[in-house]
């Protein structure tokens, strides 16, 4: 097999493009399961029982379920309820929802860490839930949740190729027209194989060094 | 009485499970007093301040701040509904407490967690919570360590900056959890004079401790808890010279050898309870 490499050049902008729709996807899915993560753990620590109720089936079910089914229950299933829901949007809702409680539960895991006073002395001090949260519990666990979020992160950012199926124009879908228009896959899935490759691997070594920066207090003590 | 307690709990129960921690304690404060909470470990004492508190809620009993029920509020038609969470942190921010493990924040320094409440929840500009902070600190003897975070500070140091935290927002009342039991014998002193100094200027405190030297120096009255109820309550001087109940008697045999000042108290006459006449 001969191996050309001169033939993709025409479509690296197409490439380019379908790459620049998956670090947004990646980035913009991330930041909606985030926040979603956070609304589930403020919702288990500070809700009533039914709400917590409701989290944990909610949760249940997600930890069950393939994402393509998630993907599929959303993009063919909701429009015949009457929600009909572009691609892309199917798309973040997807990775949001489904990541949502991974997410949450690594931010419960790490909030267990700090000890239930710290939370006592906030509460009567007058702080509100998600003010104990963001200024109290966020801030000296981040560097116990960096980890496992960079974990999800990274599968998130894998997973944003399955939204290829449902026509995002992200890397993955754009990679498999190039294929069809030039019929050299071999060079074309190398290409964007290395592209995955270096953009998580940029993604991680960012994480660490955020890592680093957080937990500076612990390290550096009474040096403020 | 004209004026209302600074606090007051009355009927204060408190169940966990089948367990009845806290059996119906009437408490009350007023305004300047210094109340010394006593008694033996699971006597329930905790609970009675975390009560008091609201940080839970008792199963059944009441608690009046100034007159004013904590976690009730009075609607303009005159009725009594359960109060809205912010009203109720509102109502709590007028008593402020002291943990025994301290619960500094450790991502924040001492001047950090003494104004984090001023700014976060009074909204006060940080330049001026800046300087009521570095006030409370100068206030506990620490103006020097404003910029140390609490893992360089030592554990009398750290307690002294909580009580400050605490300070800084202006309660009306101080709870204490047994402040000294997590500190090295040679800490003990600098946090009790701290303490001491507040009695004096008639802050209302509740105090739990097992400084018995301490509670006989500053507290006005003696409460004194067993079995999740109040035995005795008595003013202070009576309490340690002539209490008026047995088992008062009997944890101040048992303590009080910690503490030379005091003479030994005078046994109640019991003389129902005869059964009793083994120890001395
Ligand atoms: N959250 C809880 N769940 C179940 N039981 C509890 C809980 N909190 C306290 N208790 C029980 O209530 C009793 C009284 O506890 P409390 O902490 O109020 O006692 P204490 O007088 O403060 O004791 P110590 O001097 O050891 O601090 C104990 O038997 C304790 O085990
Ligand atoms: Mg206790």
């Amino acid at each position: 097999m001969s191996v050309d490499w001169a033939a993709l050049v025409p479509y690296l902008p197409d490439l380019a493009r379908g790459f620049a729709v998956t670090v947004a996807l990646t980035f913009g899915g991330a930041a909606c399961a985030l926040f979603m993560a956070i609304g589930l753990v403020l919702a288990t620590s500070a809700g009533g029982p039914a709400i917590r109720r409701s989290v944990r089936i909610y949760t249940e079910i997600i930890l069950g379920l393939p994402i393509l089914v998630l993907l599929y229950l959303i993009y063919f299933v909701l429009p015949q309820l009457g929600l009909r829901i572009g691609e892309v949007a199917a798309g973040i809702l997807t990775l949001t929802l489904y990541y949502a409680p991974y997410m949450a539960e690594a931010i419960r895991g790490a909030i267990a860490s700090v000890p239930a006073g710290q939370v006592d002395a906030a509460r009567m001090i007058g702080l509100n839930p998600v003010q104990i949260f963001i200024r109290i519990l966020l801030p000296q666990t981040l560097g116990l949740l960096i980890p496992p979020l960079t974990g999800i992160l990274i599968g998130l950012a894998k997973d944003t190729a399955i939204l290829s199926v449902i026509s995002v124009h992200e890397l993955a879908y754009a990679t498999k027209r190039v294929v069809s228009r030039t019929y050299t896959p071999f060079e074309v899935w190398a290409l964007v194989a290395g592209l995955y490759w270096l953009a998580l691997s940029a993604l991680e070594v960012l994480m660490r060094r955020l890592e680093g920066r957080v937990t500076r207090f612990r390290a550096s003590g009474a040096s403020a | 009485m004209s004026t209302p307690p600074a606090i007051a709990g009355r009927g204060l129960t408190m169940r966990f499970g089948p367990a009845t921690v806290l059996d119906g304690v009437d408490i009350a404060v007023a305004r300047g007093e210094v109340v010394c909470v006593l008694g033996p470990s699971g006597s329930g004492k905790s609970t009675l301040l975390r009560c008091l508190s609201f940080l839970t809620p008792p199963s059944a009993g009441a608690v009046h701040v100034g007159g004013e029920q904590l976690g009730m509020e009075t609607k303009s038609d005159g009725t009594t509904v359960p109060a809205s969470a912010a009203r109720l942190r509102h109502q709590r921010s007028r008593i402020g407490m002291v943990f025994q493990s301290f619960n500094l924040w450790p991502h924040l320094t001492a001047l950090g967690n003494v104004t984090e409440g001023l700014v976060q929840v009074r909204g006060e500009a940080r330049t001026d919570a800046r300087t009521q902070g570095l006030e409370m600190l100068a206030a506990v003897g620490l103006a020097d360590k404003a910029d140390a975070y609490p893992a360089r500070l030592s554990g009398g140091q750290q307690q002294r900056v909580a009580i400050a935290r605490a300070l800084a927002m202006k309660p009306e009342i101080l709870l204490f959890d047994e402040p000294t039991s997590a500190l090295d014998p040679e800490l003990v002193g600098e946090v009790l004079a701290v303490m001491e100094a507040l009695a004096e200027r008639h802050t209302t405190m509740i105090v739990v401790t097992h400084e018995i030297a301490f509670a006989a120096e500053a507290a006005d009255r003696i409460v004194f808890m067993d079995g999740g109820r109040i035995v005795e309550d008595a003013p202070a001087d009576r309490f340690f010279t002539t209490p008026a109940e047995e088992r008062s008697w009997r944890f101040l045999e048992r303590t009080m050898g910690r503490y030379l000042g005091l003479s030994r108290p005078q046994r109640p006459d019991m003389s129902g309870m005869s059964r009793h006449d083994h120890e001395v």
